[in-house]
Parts: C-alpha cells; sequence; structure tokens
C-alpha cells in the first residue's frame, strides 16, 4: 500500500493522489481559516468562562490541544517526506501523536482542575475521551482519503490497461488476412495485372491505417469507414461475387470523432459470420446516421446470421463492450438484432458530444 | 487405367482457379473438377466419383472435414488449410495429406506425388481423425437472449441467475431479463459446474451473486444474492451445497 502510494507517478490533477497531498487537504489551513478556527476556539472557551463551566473548558481544552499537535506534526513531515510519506506512516503517525498528546496534557488538565476544587474525570476515561474525540476528528478524515485515492488509482490503472490493449488490437492484421489477400494478390498478377495492382493498392491503404500511429487513440468517422471499404473490397476480390457491399457516411459526419476498430470489428464479424458461412451471395450495407447527440452506426449483412448458437465463445463481441462500457460507460450502446427478412444487423451508438473529454 | 479423376472444393474463386491451374499443370493426365462450396463438391462427390479430393477446410454449406467423412473409402482426401487455422501435427500423424495456403508448389507436387502412389489402394479410415480435427466446444463466455426482436448478447460474467420458465429459460442480469432456447438441463450441461449450481429443478445460480443461505421458520433453505433483491429456493436435493455455509 505504502510503495503504491509513494511510487504514483506525478499527474496533472490536483487532489488527493499521495499521502502528503492528503495531509496537507485535511490538516493544512490558509491565514483566514485559522483565524477563522481560532476566533470559534475563542469563542467556546469564552462561554465556558463566562458561565463557570470550568471541567468543560479544561475538557475541551484537553482534546483540543493534542489534536492541535497532531496537526502540526504532520503538516511538518509532510513538508519533510513529500511523496515519500506513506499512508501507514502517517496514521501511525497520527494516532501516535493523539496519544502522547492526551499522555501530556493529562497532568495539566489534573493540576488546573485541583486548583479550583473541582471534580475531575478519572485519568483512563480522559485519555480514553481525548484519544477517541481526537482519532475519530482527524484520523477518519484520513482513512477515508486513502480509500478514495486507492480506488482513483485502480481506475488509473484499468485504464492504462486498456489503452495498451487498444494498441495491441491497433497494431493486430491477422498473418491468415495477410497470406491470403496476398495468394489472392499473385494468381492476379499472372492472369489480371491491372486487378492485382488494385488489389495491392487496397491492401497498402488498408495496412496504412490498419497500422497507424500508435500514439494516436482517436480516429475519425470517415477515417474508419475507409478502412472498412479498404477491407470490404479486397474481401470482395477474394470472394468474387458472392460480397456484394455498400458504404455510406455522410460527408457531414465524417470529421465527428471515434474511437478506432469499433467499426471494422463489426465489419470482420459480418463477413466471418455472414459471408464466410452462406452459399450464395450475401449483401453489407454499413451506414451512419446523427440524431442529436448521438452517432448510430449499422452494420447489416443478409448473411447466414448467429442465430443457431444460444452460447458462444467468440471475443470480438465482448472486447468491443468491454471497451464501449470503459470508454463511456452507460452512454454507449450496441445492439444485434436479425429480422424476420434475415438480415443481420449491428448497431452501434455512440454519444458525439461527449468524445471531445475522452479523446482529447 | 483411366484418366485419375480430381475435385478442388474451395469458396475463393481465385484460390480455386489457381489450385485448378497448378494441378493441370503438375499431373497433366487428370481430369480436374472444381466446386465452389461443400454443397456443389458433395453433388459432384456422389455424381462424378473422383479418386482425388483437394479440400478446403471451411467452406460453406459443408465443410471440408465433414465431406471427407461422406467421401469415406472411395477417395483419397488431400485437405487444403489456411495458415494458422489447425493443427499441422493431427494431420501429420494420420495417413491423410495436406497443404497449407498460400500454396507453395513444390509442396503441391509433393502431396501430388505421395497420392498417386497410393491411388491403387482404398484410402484410409479418416473417421477418427475428422473427430479430431473438428473444432473442439470451448467453454462458453456469453449467450444470446431474445427480448422481442432484440438478441442480446449477455455476458455470462454479468449473469445473476436462470430461472427455468416453460420450455425456455429465462436468463436474469442486473439490467436485463430475457428468453433462451435452451431448458435449463441443457444450460446446466454446457455451463461451467463451478461458475453455475443449480440449486432447485427451476433456478440455477451464479455462485460469485450468492451472499448468504438462510433457513426460514418452517426449514426451507433460500439464498440471498449480493446486489440483487431476488431471494432463490434452494430445494432438498441441492441443500448438501450449502452444508459448509
Amino acid at each position: 500500500m505504502t510503495t503504491a502510494a509513494t511510487t504514483a507517478t506525478d499527474t496533472d490533477r490536483d487532489d488527493c493522489d499521495d499521502c502528503a497531498r492528503a495531509v496537507r487537504r485535511l490538516y493544512g489551513c490558509t491565514w483566514r481559516q485559522g483565524l477563522a478556527s481560532v476566533a470559534c476556539l475563542a469563542l467556546v472557551a469564552g462561554a465556558a468562562l463566562a458561565l463557570r463551566h470550568d471541567a468543560l473548558l479544561a475538557l475541551f481544552g484537553a482534546i483540543v490541544l493534542p489534536g492541535f499537535g497532531a496537526c502540526v506534526l504532520l503538516l511538518a513531515a509532510a513538508r519533510l517526506l513529500g511523496r515519500r510519506l506513506g499512508w501507514t506512516f502517517a496514521a501511525v503517525l497520527l494516532l501516535g501523536a493523539i496519544g502522547a498528546g492526551a499522555w501530556a496534557v493529562l497532568p495539566g488538565y489534573v493540576r488546573v482542575l485541583a486548583a479550583r476544587d473541582v471534580h475531575a474525570l478519572p485519568d483512563p476515561q480522559l485519555l480514553a475521551c481525548v484519544f477517541g474525540v481526537n482519532a475519530a476528528v482527524l484520523g477518519l478524515p484520513l482513512w477515508l482519503a486513502r480509500t478514495r485515492a486507492h480506488a482513483r488509482q485502480l481506475a488509473e490503472l484499468r485504464h492504462v490497461a486498456l489503452a495498451a490493449e487498444l494498441k495491441a488490437l491497433q497494431a493486430q492484421v491477422e498473418p491468415h488476412f495477410l497470406y491470403n489477400t496476398l495468394a489472392n494478390t499473385r494468381y492476379l498478377a499472372r492472369h489480371q495485372p491491372a486487378r492485382a495492382v488494385e488489389m495491392l493498392e487496397h491492401l497498402i491503404a488498408y495496412l496504412h491505417s490498419a497500422l497507424p500511429d500508435m500514439r494516436s487513440q482517436a480516429s475519425t468517422l470517415g477515417r474508419e469507414f475507409e478502412l472498412a471499404g479498404h477491407y470490404l473490397a479486397l474481401m470482395a476480390i477474394r470472394f468474387g461475387e458472392r460480397l456484394q457491399y455498400r458504404l455510406d457516411c455522410p460527408p457531414a459526419l465524417a470529421a465527428v470523432p471515434m474511437p478506432p476498430l469499433l467499426l471494422m470489428t463489426l465489419v470482420e464479424n459480418a463477413v466471418r459470420h455472414g459471408v464466410e458461412p452462406k452459399p450464395g451471395t450475401v449483401r453489407i450495407d454499413v451506414t451512419a446516421g446523427r440524431s442529436g447527440d448521438s452517432l448510430s452506426i449499422v452494420v447489416a449483412d443478409d448473411g447466414a446470421g448467429m442465430d443457431q448458437a444460444a452460447l458462444g465463445s467468440g471475443v470480438g463481441l465482448r472486447n468491443l463492450r468491454q471497451r464501449l462500457q470503459a470508454l463511456y460507460g452507460a452512454r454507449a450502446g450496441f445492439v444485434l438484432r436479425r429480422s424476420d427478412a434475415g438480415v443481420t444487423e449491428s448497431v452501434l451508438t455512440l454519444p458525439v458530444a461527449a468524445q471531445r473529454e475522452r479523446v482529447a | 487405367m483411366t484418366a485419375p479423376r480430381i475435385l478442388v472444393a474451395d469458396d475463393e474463386p481465385l484460390l480455386r482457379a489457381e489450385l485448378v491451374e497448378a494441378l493441370e499443370r503438375l499431373w497433366p493426365d487428370a481430369q480436374v473438377a472444381a466446386a465452389q462450396d461443400g454443397i456443389e463438391a458433395l453433388r459432384l462427390g456422389r455424381e462424378w466419383a473422383p479418386d482425388v479430393a483437394f479440400l478446403d477446410i471451411r467452406m460453406p454449406g459443408l465443410d471440408g472435414l465433414e465431406l471427407a467423412r461422406v467421401f469415406g473409402a472411395r477417395t483419397h482426401v488431400v485437405f487444403v488449410t489456411a495458415y494458422g487455422e489447425h493443427a499441422l501435427a493431427a494431420f501429420d500423424e494420420g495417413a491423410v495429406d495436406y497443404v497449407v495456403k498460400p500454396i507453395a508448389l513444390e509442396r503441391l507436387a509433393r502431396a501430388i506425388e505421395r497420392v498417386r502412389a497410393r491411388l491403387a489402394s482404398p484410402p484410409p479410415d479418416l473417421s477418427r481423425l475428422v473427430k479430431r480435427l473438428q473444432p473442439a466446444a470451448r467453454a462458453p463466455a456469453w449467450l444470446q437472449a431474445t427480448v422481442g426482436h432484440t438478441i442480446h448478447f449477455i455476458d455470462l460474467a454479468d449473469v445473476v441467475y436462470f430461472c427455468a420458465d416453460a420450455k425456455y429459460t429465462r436468463v436474469v442480469t442486473d439490467g436485463v431479463e430475457a428468453h433462451i432456447r435452451l431448458s435449463l438441463k441443457e444450460l446446466a450441461d454446457s455451463l461451467d459446474p463451478d461458475a453455475f449450481w443449480q440449486v432447485h429443478r427451476g433456478y440455477m445460480v451464479a455462485v460469485r451473486r450468492i451472499a448468504s443461505a438462510a433457513r426460514a421458520e418452517d426449514g426451507a433453505l433460500w439464498l440471498h444474492l449480493r446486489g440483487h433483491p431476488a431471494r432463490l429456493p434452494v430445494s432438498q436435493r441441492f441443500q448438501h451445497l450449502f452444508r459448509g455455509m
């Protein structure tokens, strides 16, 4: 735990990722806050004096002084150690300081009350009272801050893991796909050189966008349609007349940002589960539209469909769902449906306005 | 001896043409016919009785493995498989030959030589090999369930419990309730028995979601679930699952 907290990388966020920062936020104060606190304390003390509640006043002092000391000590530790201050150490320091403080104020408390001839609390009760109140008031927020910092770190780790997975996905061009395409090209080169060149051009363009700059996690609808277009052109050469397709990306939407390779997953799925298993011609239609703040992309095919199996082990759609969940939470949707006419439709719905905050 | 008859079955037209062309060059005295999918290959196999069949394993209609089984003792089979698609070791053990796509001419020439040498004898029995090559059923990870006309893809990790509902099964997740066209019994047979426990004739629960089992005043045992309001009955037959709880 301590290591996790102290080795946390420097982020540009300004709150409680590391312990020292949390300590400063919880126990530190500005001059104005300090003055206001002193005024409040004075008010309470004054009221107790005026009402001649000496016992209460002494108890109040006995509680406040060790707490104040513990805060100062922790702030000093945070300043001295900085990022090296761990959560466990801070907690031990805090509780130790409160305990020591309680022990230290005990003689004073007894002496003051004895001088005024007022009945004092028994020692164990006073110690427990001072320690308990301070531990609750000062320790609880520290514990909460730690819990929150850890949750945040976990979320951060998840985000990093997803980004890494995405990079791996982006880098992936199946060897099977490459071999097969090249074998087709070899045949065409001998018999229809012009088509071979055409096929190579689609392949080059496909590879160009399928193996993008590793740092970019953002793409646009237009670019994704282009990628799907090259892929389908290659597949149409491979499958001959069996595959017909149409892509329709409204020009106005071409620049809308979207995450890469979501559309490719759906198109590959349509080829694998719609075209490959079905004898005869299959038609794939890829369309996009926008209504309000949501972008919807539809991949429809009249191929074999997936309705034979109730259970499946494919990971493509699972990955897609996980990515949508990680990027948009509940704001994105994915539905797969089969109409009575035998058309399988995958419908992807993405929030448009919300893209920028994530992708930028 | 009459000209040997060779059947080529591949659903990709260019690769099919390439294989036909290569065969005509390497085996000039043979007659070559081509089929564009499994169904056409089956018809040609019946009507034309080929001596040798070069079968693509993945084809629409009927795949190469099924065809090999149907062709049985009549036809020598050479499988054509795409790179990385099948465990090639399985082929190496058996008497059957194979070529990997994209086809290398030397490899094809060697396969032809071998099959020619065997042409006089009856083809080996492939049924065991074919059975072994048939893709093994992997543990399912998701299921398809319908609500009206929409098919929902439900990740098994999201399932809270299943409930028998006439012939079908109702699947309950935190967000969706949908129907699967399988009986609870069929589902139970295909799911991981450590992840899903059948606790009643009508209920199967995701083990992760079980919070506690409590006995009611009348002695019946009920399950409380994590993060879900439903309570599920545990029938006598399955109470042993909760002895330790």
